[in-house]
């Protein structure tokens, strides 16, 4: 009696040639992954380079590089554009949101998850139903 | 538990959540049932406002079509964002010496406001100084360097793939987290029977997703619906090629605020509502059809 049976000899070739279809989609997919993370960061990237460069600059040759870099855009951001205004404005709403909301629902979702109560499911559906509000409809009635 | 500590604990958010969600959202559907003069309160005409709605000119053909435009956007997410990102996601977890990098790439634009997003996108695409058309014509693809955001028929699908482009951390972080929740044994015992990889994931995988893929899915239904800020910077505030890239945000934003009517408050309540109520019952039916789904696979 031979030690492998017909059965285990075509289960170790399905199992070679899947070995071998996983290698060559390894090497495509990896590739996938990097054009992808190029596509996702080169915008940002150029948005960055382009705010080093005077706007002649950008009319004239749109894929330049900054090769004479210029903080110009930033100090007129701030100045005429009065952006730290908004900065801090933005800083300020942020910090405080973000404090408020973590502290309230932390709060209300340790009760919600740990305890049984009577309302518990009613509040946890009223919470998340939030999420599907419109923002502007909130908006709306503090005009 | 004493029920007082039980209230110690829910109502701060209860508080807040009812202040500045519920109270809002009841006043505002509210006004819709009553004629404004400016800001000053009128009479009560009921459902007038809706029917306005459905029968006076600018109304009754900018809405269906701007419902139509969030269709679409819905559309374009699901088929393109849910797919593209579980394929990511799937990838990233098995690799998962490189999965924190690849996920903090993918995830940059996601911490970028979707306005500046917009504004940028408008600057790379546009036509006189864009990069992305002078990249094109330097290498001699001239043909294909249109006026991407000024044609009518491509604006939408634009405004599409840069809101895909935009989220698709969304996706990717949430379904490896769900991924990373799943038993390895299963996998390991289908590719022990043979299965290759692609019927691993197919038929052991995916189903154990389904919850994952389901919330996903509600959430960038309700996304979908409530876009405003990307399609704003790209557009302005009439959908800019002819109306092409209009949705029921910039509707609302639109009949509000440019308006001019003075019953500009209460059609645009009546806007507000109608979307409302839309969002709420399809993502109440969308739900409930998910979890009996759920029980029916489990």
């Amino acid at each position: 009696m031979s030690a492998s049976t017909l059965d285990e000899r075509r289960i170790d070739r399905m199992h070679r040639r899947n070995r071998a279809r996983a290698r060559l989609g390894n090497g495509t997919v990896h590739a996938v992954l990097w054009v992808y993370a190029a596509i996702a960061i080169v915008p940002l990237i150029v948005m960055v380079l382009n705010s080093f460069r005077t706007s002649k600059d950008l009319f004239s040759d749109p894929l330049g590089l900054p090769l004479s870099p210029t903080v110009q855009g930033y100090v007129k951001a701030w100045t005429d554009a009065s952006f730290a205004t908004y900065f801090f404005n933005s800083l300020f709403v942020t910090v405080t949101a973000v404090a408020l909301s973590t502290a309230v629902s932390v709060l209300a979702a340790y009760a919600l998850a740990r305890w049984k109560f009577r309302g518990a499911s009613l509040l946890e559906s009223l919470f998340i139903s939030g999420l599907m509000i419109p923002i502007m409809l909130a908006m709306l009635p503090m005009f | 538990m004493p029920l007082g500590i039980i209230a110690l604990f829910v109502l701060p958010a209860l508080l807040l959540f009812g202040i500045f969600l519920l109270y809002p959202l009841l006043a505002a559907l509210s006004y819709s049932l009553f004629e404004w003069k400016g800001t000053s309160r009128g009479d009560f005409i009921g459902f007038a406002n809706f029917v306005t709605l459905a029968t006076d000119l600018p109304y009754r053909e900018a809405i269906p079509r701007a419902f139509l435009h969030n269709a679409l956007f819905f559309a374009g997410m699901i088929l393109l964002q849910n797919t593209v990102g579980l394929f990511f996601a799937y990838q990233l977890h098995k690799r998962p010496r490189i999965r924190r990098f690849f996920q903090t790439l993918y995830a940059m634009p996601y911490l970028v406001s979707p306005l500046v997003i917009g504004y940028l996108w408008t600057l790379l695409l546009s036509p006189s100084f864009g990069p992305i058309n002078a990249l094109l014509k330097r290498i001699g693809l001239e043909s294909l360097a249109l006026p991407w955001l000024g044609d009518p028929n491509l604006a939408l699908g634009i405004v599409i793939l840069i809101a895909v482009w935009q989220w698709i951390g969304f996706p990717v972080l949430l379904y490896g987290a769900a991924l990373g929740g799943l038993p390895e044994e299963t996998t390991q015992a289908a590719s022990i029977d043979g299965a290759s990889n692609w019927q691993a994931f197919r038929y052991v995988t995916l189903p154990l997703l389904l919850p994952a893929v389901g919330t996903v899915s509600v959430l960038t239904f309700i996304f979908s619906m409530e876009v405003f800020p990307l399609v704003y910077a790209i557009g302005g505030s009439t959908g800019s090629p002819a109306g092409a890239t209009d949705v029921m945000a910039l509707l609302f934003y639109r009949v509000s605020f440019q308006s001019g009517t003075p019953n500009a408050l209460g059609v645009s309540s009546a806007v507000a509502a109608v979307l409302f109520l839309v969002i709420f019952g399809t993502a109440m039916i969308a739900t409930r059809a998910l979890r009996s789904a759920e029980r029916r696979l489990s």
